[in-house]
């Protein structure tokens, strides 16, 4: 526990033998700012052994050529924990977290402009006896906006050391810096503050007058732009307004640079075949290997560009106001306004979703955030939902004057975001029991300007954490799909057997996909989804779409059309059973789409998002539970769809 | 001071004095409205109200704030107050050091500094 103690150890040792020093800082006090500050891109992140509270830990170098692992601990408003989040942070503190270490000192992060409410943390934190320093940011602020704090005698005041660091501007990191190598000088404090409330409010009180701190005004510019974007009308208007630019700069940007991405793996696939020749081991290399690493490069523009506006929106304050519009329609899920970014990132794509819940400060709520966003409409169930709302519904079909297709296909969008809600309300209802109801506490920090550096930290761990941890897992399942879908290998002489000229690669494809291990699989899966109106090709399709979901419409393609892939949905129309006891008669009736559409809604087909799920809850059981869970509800939906829709034709 | 209230019943634009809690509040959120610095004694404005009628914004101990009406309701209040209140936003005891008051000791130099350095962001 305490292998931290030796007071310096050598540059070149292992992590836990460095000194450690926890970042403690109320929400919104530059806390992940000052952090950035220290460690630049030396960060891990991961989540806390056995909760799903978010972790953050780097390096940071000193001049002496030693350096120091800084732990940015979750924000917390006082050191009497309440949450899951909370509690770390004290049992972090005090060195009784297993496995992480006991820090060697503190630093408490303060926002100058918000001074008195820093000071109840840190009266806390010097209650511990470590080793503790002040660093105080928006002190530029602070005095812009006609406050004081004389630094000297705050310093005095308080007995420990104070540096005073706006992490948006570079000089202050070598202060911070600085301070840190000085660590061995910082006093443990002699007289540790009052914690009782009265007391406490006292020592702060006389804290304050003894630094003659002067609060400083509420930012005028600030208060004027709130009184539009909190409007209950023009606010609502420009939070659609916002949102819709959110989505068009997402497709508009990420879409072209997707679509590269896709051509230049395809252009590799193709040069590989006519480099190596058209044989087993090189499909397996040009189809299964570069299309499995082409499937997870194509996540990452959209990724990045989530996260480019998510940081910049949350830096310049906006995402604060976002979630006070939108706190009360989310408190019908049973979360809070913060969980919206992660909805709002989910339309995209589950993933960056996902990772978008590291901001929510209830473990409870993120953990139910975190299982409900996969129902959310993602990008990749588009395609999907395109191919079988043009084969369910013509295209000149009106209701009301208004497309059918538009309507169904917002019709989905809406049923994915109601279904989210309810899977949300009934996470926080199962996990409800355990914990107690946090309240709903949310800081309206000023408009400030994003700070680039910040920016990039925020895009590129997410994108480096899912290029890490997520390709190895997406690959290796595209390349068994692959196997299973292309494997055994057909010999000429089996082919011309069966009637399969050789040399026609289509033919071949499709016979090989029908005689796969994939194709054994859909036809043992008859069972389970006969009552959907599925035949095994469906089955298979369905099956390759565990992949990404866009696989469906390719799979689907290969499998139906001998002679055209690319117009799966005619090949799908003149689809027939060919064996069982429905043999000639169409697979693709109303009921059967309408099965199909349903069952994107709610199944969990996607290795990226469970693989995230893994990564983010910290071990399978949450993955595999809604797996399971979501493929339950989206059978018995898609059955229910098959019924209502087969009795109405 | 006349009768104390609910912070939740004030109007939008209000100002109220903070005298304490509800007795029927729960340890955790009665502890979470004191870390945040509802504390007696703190004044608080109204801000304003969400589209939906919650959660409400409010304004105290520097720090502006959403608080749902869940919670509002057991922070009680002075009956409305108009105008400026004392300590709102020149601190707890403005001025009562005399002789150590800003610019006259080494403060000076981080007053400077800090106004150079303020310069460059608003």
């Amino acid at each position: 526990m305490s292998s931290h103690c030796s007071p310096e150890p050598a540059g070149t040792a292992v992590d836990h033998a460095r000194p450690l020093v926890a970042l403690v800082g109320a929400p919104n006090a530059g806390k992940s700012t000052i952090f950035n500050a220290l460690t630049g891109l030396r960060v891990k992140t991961g989540n806390y052994p056995g909760v799903t509270v978010g972790r953050a830990q780097g390096t940071c170098a000193l001049p002496d050529g030693t350096a120091v692992e800084v732990e940015d601990l979750p924000g917390t408003y006082s050191l009497e924990p309440i949450s899951i989040d909370e509690r770390i942070v004290v049992d972090f503190l005090h060195g009784r977290l297993d496995g992480v270490g006991e820090p060697d000192a503190v630093v408490v992060v303060a926002d100058a402009t918000t001074l008195r409410g820093s000071l109840r943390l840190l009266a806390g934190v010097l209650t511990l006896g470590r080793p503790t320093a002040l660093v105080l940011t928006m002190h530029d602020e602070l005095v812009a906006r006609g406050g004081y704090v004389d630094l000297n005698r705050l310093t005095r005041a308080l007995g420990v050391p104070l540096v005073v660091a706006d992490g948006r501007k570079r000089s202050g990191a070598a202060d911070l810096v600085d301070l840190l190598a000085d660590r061995p000088s910082w006093p443990a404090p002699v007289v540790a503050p009052p914690t009782e409330p009265e007391e406490c409010t006292a020592w702060i009180a006389s804290v304050l007058a003894a630094s003659a701190y002067r609060s400083a005004h509420e930012s005028p510019v600030t208060a004027r732009i709130d009184r539009v974007l909190l409007h209950p009308v023009l606010g609502v208007a420009v939070f659609f307004a916002v949102m819709f630019g959110f989505f068009q700069t997402i497709f508009a940007l990420a879409a072209p640079a997707q679509d590269a991405i896709g051509t230049g793996m395809e252009t590799l696939a193709t040069t590989v075949r006519d480099t190596f020749g058209d044989s087993a081991p090189v499909r397996l290399v040009s189809d299964g290997l570069l299309g499995g690493v082409g499937g997870v490069l194509v996540f990452v523009p959209q990724i990045a560009l989530l996260f480019v506006l998510i940081a910049a929106l949350e830096q310049v304050g906006y995402l604060s106001r976002a979630a006070f519009l939108m706190d009360r329609v989310m408190a019908m899920a049973g979360l809070e306004g913060r969980a919206f970014v992660a909805l709002l990132s989910s339309f995209a794509c589950a993933i960056p979703g996902i990772m978008a819940t590291r901001t929510m400060p209830s473990a409870r709520e993120r953990l139910a955030t975190m299982l409900s966003v996969p129902l959310v409409t993602c990008s990749a169930r588009l395609p999907v939902y395109t191919l079988l709302i043009s084969m369910l519904i013509p295209a000149d079909a009106a209701w009301g004057g208004v497309s059918a297709r538009g309507t169904t296909m917002f019709g989905l969008y809406v049923l994915g975001a109601v279904s989210m809600m309810v899977a949300a309300r009934v996470a926080t209802l199962l996990g409800g029991g355990r914990h107690v109801l946090m309240p709903f506490t949310m800081e309206m920090p000023p408009y400030r300007m994003p700070a680039l550096r910040s920016v990039v930290v925020a895009v590129w761990l997410p994108v480096k954490g899912f290029l890490h941890k997520m390709g190895t897992v997406i690959v290796v399942s595209t390349i068994v799909l692959w196997a299973l879908l292309n494997l055994p290998v057909q010999s000429a002489a089996e082919l011309r057997a069966d009637g399969v000229d050789p040399d026609d690669g289509t033919a071949v494809a499709a016979y090989t996909m029908e005689h796969s291990v994939a194709a054994g699989i859909g036809r043992a899966a008859a069972p389970v989804f006969d009552p959907l109106g599925f035949d095994w090709r469906t089955n298979v399709a369905v099956i390759s779409s565990l992949a990404a979901r866009e696989t469906f419409v390719a799979t689907m393609g290969q499998i139906t059309a001998a002679g055209n892939p690319d117009d799966p949905a005619r090949a799908m129309r003149d689809t027939t059973f060919d064996e069982g006891p429905r043999a000639g008669e169409k697979v693709f009736t109303s009921a059967t789409l309408a099965a199909l559409l349903v069952f994107f809604v709610y199944a969990l087909q996607c290795m990226a998002t469970i693989a995230t799920l893994r990564r983010e809850t910290g071990g399978w059981r949450w993955p595999l539970t809604v797996f399971g869970a979501y493929f339950a509800v989206a059978w018995a939906m898609a059955f229910l769809a098959h019924t209502v829709v087969g009795a109405l034709a | 001071m006349a009768g104390t209230r609910s912070l939740v019943e004030l109007p939008a634009g209000a100002r109220a004095m903070v005298v304490g809690t509800t007795a029927d509040v729960e340890p955790h959120v009665a502890r979470r409205l004191v870390d945040l610095g509802l504390v007696p004694g703190t004044p608080v404005t109204v801000v304003r109200r969400a589209p939906l009628r919650d959660p409400t914004l409010y304004r105290f101990a520097d720090t502006s704030m959403c608080l749902r009406a869940a919670q509002a309701r057991h922070v009680l209040v002075t009956a409305e107050l108009p105008g400026e209140l004392p300590g709102e936003t020149t601190g707890e005891l403005p001025g009562e050091l005399p002789g150590e008051l800003p610019g006259e000791t080494t403060g000076e130099t981080t007053v400077q500094e800090a106004a150079g350095l303020a310069l460059g962001v608003r």
